[in-house]
């Protein structure tokens, strides 16, 4: 590999040329209910790290079909890959198919390696190996560490890897952040077969890593506190490249906070702009980040192909909005407002059952949600993720209870599991959190519904883009029976 | 090259971003509302002030001031003399 990257991969032994190769296996699990709408960025940037160094790698998205069809899809890969390691990246709500997957291969392979990483294994490494079918669990950013791996370094030495000697578990020191993102090859999206992701129309991409947020609710340590920005140079080189290669004109910036840097996001508009791109792209944004006097950025971001920003505003409650993200209710309906009048879509994400919410916080947040002038405003329950400060105060009012072989599952909450929710706050049950839940989605699609007769072209636009059974049903699952 | 790092604290929200990107120069204050301070900075006038003298220090400031959502933080360059 070329670059400050390999550099930091010292002490590599080296494989002898009369040695087979010995291909790794990528692997994002099923994520329940959800298709992957986009190629996995994380396998992806990994397996290019991997492939730019000559290594075997290969690639394999279960989330691309129904969750029982896992193992119908995984043997032929193993089959064709015969891989020596097989990697498994994981968040919280997938971690309990990822180590279904994992003890699988084990069983039927005990010679292969198993590894496991992302933000759920980063978070809590003992539970994944006190697994006898788990090798070993890197911790935060990946790219290096598994690298390492690959290419068989010693495994003392590995900067993030945990792994398990005469019985113990041992965590070697976290690896230092990737401090020039770019170094980074781009994501190797062409070890997928890129047409199955085709019926989606955008692409997702990443243009910096990192957020200094302190969000109680966020886990965040696998990227950490430090932003760390692309080049508007390497993010419009990818976008180009995309478009060229495989025809993609939408782009969706899966940043946690795209507009952080004022200067980068200007330079970025202004690249695109100078070079006539007609791309639409929609990104994920804080509302105090846009809040600049002038709104020039917003201007410009439209000008240069935003169509849509997504703002986590998580409350509408005055208190608990400066106590959650240092934000006031004008400050927001601000924002958004200059984003509608720049021409960008705007879409507000709002959580009921933060611990301190009470019947009065939350009715005010339904409220906001519903006049704070978004295009779309949605409702979610807030759930303790592990090693948060969230996950402390859980722990301290008694709604988590440490554990050792616990159903992560539940840590997931769609309308069909609703009921299984573990949330609770000072005040409020967890049934009073599902019953403002639906009564706050209810209150947002009748408002919804209302706007749409009064702009027939919205309602026109939205069928067309969704199908009209697809809204039909949405409007009836929260209107009339949520 | 040295620079002066210039924190005009009064227009601070508390949002830690400056604390969260560079925590060797930025923390919270424990009392109060919560702002942000520049560690060892002085007062002085409408600001507080803390001159810096190695590269590593400078982006670092550097850094905080560009994702400060308020604009609060400056770095002024200048050569040794």
């Amino acid at each position: 590999m070329s670059g400050d990257i390999a550099a930091n991969a010292i002490e590599v032994i080296n494989l002898s040329s009369s040695e087979m190769p010995e291909t790794t296996l990528l692997i994002f699990p099923p994520w329940l209910d959800h298709l992957s709408e986009y190629p996995p960025l994380g396998i992806c940037q990994l397996g290019a790290v991997l492939e730019q160094e000559g290594l075997p790698v290969s690639l394999l998205d279960l989330g691309l079909w129904k969750e029982e069809e896992w193992k119908a899809r995984l043997i032929p890969k193993m089959n064709e890959v015969k891989p020596t390691l097989v990697g498994i990246s994981a968040q919280t709500s997938m971690i309990m198919m990822g180590l279904k997957i994992a003890e699988f291969i084990k069983t039927t392979h005990p010679e292969i390696k198993i590894l496991l990483g992302g933000p759920h294994p980063t978070a809590r490494p003992n539970e994944a190996l006190k697994k006898s079918f788990v090798d070993y669990v890197i911790r935060g950013e990946g790219e290096i560490p598994l690298l390492e791996l690959a290419l068989k370094k010693d495994i003392t030495a590995i900067k993030g890897l945990s792994y398990k000697k005469d019985g113990k578990i041992i965590h070697n020191p976290l690896p230092p952040l990737i401090d020039n993102l770019n170094e980074l090859p781009l994501p190797a999206r062409h070890l997928l077969d890129l047409k199955q992701y085709a019926w989606f129309p955008e692409i997702s991409l990443m243009s910096s890593r990192g957020c200094p947020f302190p969000c109680y609710y966020c886990f965040g340590k696998v990227f950490g506190k430090k932003f760390r920005g692309r080049s508007a140079e390497q993010v419009v080189k990818e976008m180009e490249y995309l478009n060229k290669k495989y025809g993609y004109t939408k782009f969706y910036f899966y940043d946690d906070v795209f507009t952080l840097n004022k200067n980068r996001v200007l330079e970025f508009c202004n690249l695109l702009l100078e070079r006539g791109h007609k791309f639409e792209w929609r990104c994920l944004s804080r509302i105090d980040t846009l809040d600049d006097g002038n709104f020039e950025r917003l201007k410009m971001m439209r000008k240069a192909g935003c169509i849509k920003i997504q703002f986590g505003i998580e409350t509408g409650d005055p208190d608990l909005m400066k106590k959650i993200k240092s934000i006031t209710q004008e400050q927001a309906r601000r924002v958004v407002q200059a984003a509608k009048d720049a021409g960008i879509e705007t879409k507000c994400y709002f959580m009921i059952g933060h611990p301190w919410d009470t019947k009065e916080s939350v009715m005010n947040t339904i409220r906001f949600a519903k006049e704070v002038g978004s295009d779309l405003s949605l409702f979610s329950i807030v759930t303790p993720f592990p090693e948060t400060k969230l996950w402390e105060m859980a722990k301290e009012m008694g709604i988590i209870i440490e554990e050792e072989d616990r159903d992560w599952s539940t840590f997931y909450v769609n309308s069909e599991n609703m009921d299984d929710h573990i949330m609770r706050t000072y005040t409020l049950s967890t049934r009073d959190l599902i019953r403002f839940y639906k009564k706050g989605w209810r209150e947002l699609y009748l408002k919804t519904m209302v706007d749409m007769f009064k702009n027939p072209a919205k309602l026109l636009k939205i069928i067309k883009t969704r199908g009209i059974i697809t809204v039909a049903r949405s409007f009836y699952r929260k209107i009339i029976v949520p | 090259m040295k620079a002066k790092v210039l924190h005009f604290k009064k227009k601070c929200t508390g949002c830690s971003a400056c604390f969260g990107q560079s925590p060797v120069f930025w923390k919270m204050d424990s009392d109060g509302e919560g702002f942000s301070s520049l560690i060892g900075a002085k007062e002085i006038g409408d600001h507080w002030e803390l001159e810096v003298d190695t590269k590593e220090a400078i982006r670092a400031n550097e850094e905080a001031a560009e994702i400060c959502p308020v604009n609060i933080i400056h770095v002024k360059k200048y050569e040794n003399k």
